[in-house]
């Protein structure tokens, strides 16, 4: 699982890198142009994101369930 | 200074790109590893800013190929993955440096001013001919010792035939290496900027009045720079390389 993890937040770098560097080249040019399609594209980059992030919670809250399913079954 | 791209993703290579240029040097990009190796063997960039994760052959195989043939090309090595074994085979396969993703563009560009820094520490940045003198870091041009004002084109048109030392830079591949544009496209540029440069250079000729050109016009193929200070200079005609005298004024040949 954490290897799995490692990779998922691997895959989110990119992103994360490519919102990172439009939103600061947007910011560089300064004008409005630049700065509505730094805004466009981040909100792109930011829909990777949150279906990464998606992914990776579902993964999680599938590992906790078992984890507890394991615990309660040591219990019982 | 010129940097290649290897990124594969299309969205973040091209703003790299964009980033890069607007410091300044001249940025190409490439999506992948076979690509990558192309370019390095027919431009032989000053430095490459490459992804690990590419495409036909990784930034790793890059690296090792680069390093077995073109030691002059610097190298920062972009990464996704945190593991230090990775950074280290990658330092030791002779990149420069190495910038772990997420980063941020600022960090992105220091890294590269601080590479070419260090290389200028052991390659001059200053390029010669004849009577001009280029100086890529502080981005000066000089003919005479007197300082001349080029824009970013003539800059560049400029530093190309610096680095050709007064062989024929034919119009194709002016035009192809300076504007970026088709040989075919039926533009002409390239010699509405030769004669920008022309006038530029010859106007700082310390003596005010008579300039010895800089640049000759190689009939039918060209251009290619020449000394620009009085003598015999020898000039490529239709293929064929004569001994000549340069008219004072003009780049014609008297004799």
């Amino acid at each position: 699982m954490l290897q799995e993890m490692e990779s998922r937040l691997h895959d989110l770098c990119q992103p994360l890198t490519t919102l990172q560097c439009r939103l600061e080249l947007g910011q560089l040019c300064g004008d409005e142009v630049s700065l509505m399609e730094a805004v466009e594209g981040a909100l792109v980059e930011t829909a990777k994101l949150f279906q990464g992030i998606g992914m990776m919670r579902e993964r999680l809250v599938r590992e906790i369930g078992r984890a507890v399913g394991r615990a309660e079954a040591d219990g019982d | 200074m010129r940097i290649l791209v290897v990124e594969d993703d299309r969205a973040l290579g091209l703003f790299l790109q964009k980033g890069l240029r607007s410091e300044g040097h001249s940025v190409e990009w490439v999506g992948d590893g076979d690509a990558a190796v192309q370019h390095a063997v027919e431009n032989q960039p000053d430095l490459m800013v490459l992804d690990l994760s590419l495409p036909c052959r990784d930034g790793v195989e890059v690296l090792a190929e680069l390093q077995s043939q073109f030691a002059r090309t610097s190298v920062l090595v972009l990464t996704g993955r945190s593991q230090v074994e990775e950074r280290v085979k990658c330092l030791n396969l002779g990149a420069d440096d190495c910038l772990l993703k997420p980063f941020s563009l600022h960090e992105l560009t220091a890294r590269c001013r601080a590479i070419l820094r260090r290389k200028i520490q052991f390659a001059s940045p200053v390029l010669r001919h004849g009577a001009v003198e280029m100086n890529r870091m502080d981005r000066s041009v000089r003919r005479d010792g007197i300082e001349v004002e080029l824009t970013g084109k003539e800059f560049a048109l400029l530093e190309f035939m610096l680095m050709r030392h007064g062989d024929c830079c034919t119009r194709a591949e002016l035009l192809s290496e300076v504007w970026k544009m088709s040989p075919d496209s039926g533009t002409n540029v390239v010699d509405v900027y030769i004669n920008y440069l022309r006038r530029k250079l010859g106007n700082a000729h310390p003596d005010g009045q008579t300039s010895l050109p800089v640049i000759e016009t190689v009939r039918g193929e060209g251009y290619r720079l020449c000394s620009g200070r009085k003598g015999v200079a020898s000039v490529g005609v239709g293929g064929h390389v004569l001994a000549a005298r340069l008219h004072p004024n003009d780049d014609r040949l008297v004799a």
